[in-house]
């Protein structure tokens, strides 16, 4: 599903005029912080891994250890989610290593705001407040040549100032796009502003029509799963009813001492009822989750759709 | 209708395994500690990163529904030996008793 969040630093950097005060002072997130937010994406990773490895193993039961329908159908589910799993762990690896480079650009703009802030007080700048301040911004007309030397030596400092500034901002956004790339490709969360340069074009991206569309189909595949777990549920209970008649035949069989091969006879068919009943547990169980799936997905399509519609 | 062979070592090794995962998992998702100071594109990435923390938790669902179809397996073919064990009996038991 899209998210679409707007940041709110992004929008209230943009008016940097030439004369304003600049700001020189890192105020976010230490990039350390980022760098363990990353690293703990990473670790759920490597955890999501080790359900990936059980799948798989799962999947890969042999026939010498399990055999049968109810078999191949664990061994499909197993399957499944050994697929599911996997694409989980190489979106929070994808995404864990981009939070990791993000922390070094974070690190990169502080170490440079630290600089800038240098050179300012080293050119004699104005830095009160975490902010260079302009020089005056006109000189008295009876100012000696040495003032106005110095006045235009302050400005040109200045300028040195916002253009450093301007370039270090430019850079950050610029490193941005890969974490906004990251963003999109492994969480299918988008920014709205600057879509058309931050966000490659079309990349998972549901339009409103697919979304009502979608809803109707989920709601469909979900009356059909509904209807498939119920069918389950009524073969599991008339299988169990005649494995009780057939059990209570075998004890009277037995009590009145019936000949061994009439014995032997309903044992066997008690048996081969007991496996059918088996197997059409698991057929049920596995539709029943099929269904409560499809009805969850139902719901929140058609949820979607009414935010949205 | 296949016949069935089975065993329940290896069926069991592979729930434990399921098993296991599932409480490795459960508890990094608990590690996860999304930052409340702000950075550039913070609500975007916590965003992003709650949306894979939600998937994630979907694969500990899963390890924990197949360990119980595993589990079921291995109880339904438990019982299924004592049936055909208590047959047996009863049969043999019958062959005596028969001149």
């Amino acid at each position: 599903m899209t998210r679409v969040v707007v940041d709110r630093i992004e929008t209230q950097q943009d008016p940097l005029r030439f004369g304003d005060p600049i700001g020189c002072h890192y105020h976010w997130l230490e990039p350390g912080e980022v760098d363990s937010y990353g690293d703990s994406v990473r670790r759920l990773a490597a955890k999501v891994e080790l359900a990936v490895d059980a799948f798989e193993r799962t999947s890969t039961l042999s026939e010498d250890v399990f055999a049968g329908e109810a078999a191949d159908t664990l061994r499909e589910r197993a399957t499944r989610r050994h697929e599911e799993s996997a694409a989980v762990r190489d979106h929070l690896r994808g995404l864990g290593r981009a939070i990791n480079a993000y922390s070094d650009v974070l690190r990169r703009h502080r170490e440079g705001l630290e600089q800038l802030r240098g050179f300012a007080v080293g050119k004699g700048l104005e830095v009160r407040d975490h902010r260079i301040w302009p020089p005056v911004e006109t000189l008295p007309g009876d100012a000696s040549q040495k003032q106005a030397d110095a006045w235009e030596s302050d400005w040109k400092a200045y300028q040195a100032c916002f253009e450093a500034k301007i370039e270090l901002r430019d850079a950050r956004r610029a490193a941005t796009r890969d974490l906004v790339k990251a963003l999109a490709e492994h969480a299918g969360v988008h920014p709205d502003r600057d879509r058309a340069t931050l966000v490659p074009a079309g990349a998972q991206q549901v339009r409103f029509g697919e979304l009502r569309r979608e809803a109707a189909e989920e709601a469909s595949e979900a009356v059909q799963a509904g209807d498939a777990a119920e069918a389950a549920r009524g073969t599991v209970d008339g299988l169990r009813r005649r494995e009780q008649t057939a059990l209570g035949r075998l004890e009277e069989l037995v009590l009145a001492e019936a000949p061994p091969q009439e014995v032997q006879a309903q044992a066997a068919k008690v048996q081969s009822l007991h496996r059918e009943l088996t197997e059409a547990r698991v057929e049920m169980r596995d539709a029943e989750v099929v269904a409560q799936r499809e009805q969850a997905q139902a719901n929140h399509a058609a949820r979607v759709g009414d935010r949205l519609g | 209708m296949r016949p069935i062979a089975i065993n329940q070592r290896a069926l069991r090794a592979a729930k434990e395994e399921l098993d296991s995962a599932r409480e490795d998992l459960r508890s990094a998702l608990g590690d996860i500690d999304h930052p409340g100071d702000d950075f550039p594109w913070r609500d975007l990435v916590v965003e992003g990163v709650r949306s894979l923390v939600a998937d994630a938790e979907q694969v500990a669902k899963g390890c924990h529904t197949l360990a119980a179809a595993v589990d079921d397996s291995i109880v339904d073919f438990d019982e299924l030996d004592l049936m055909v064990g208590e047959a047996a009996t009863l049969a043999a038991g019958l062959d005596r008793v028969t001149p």
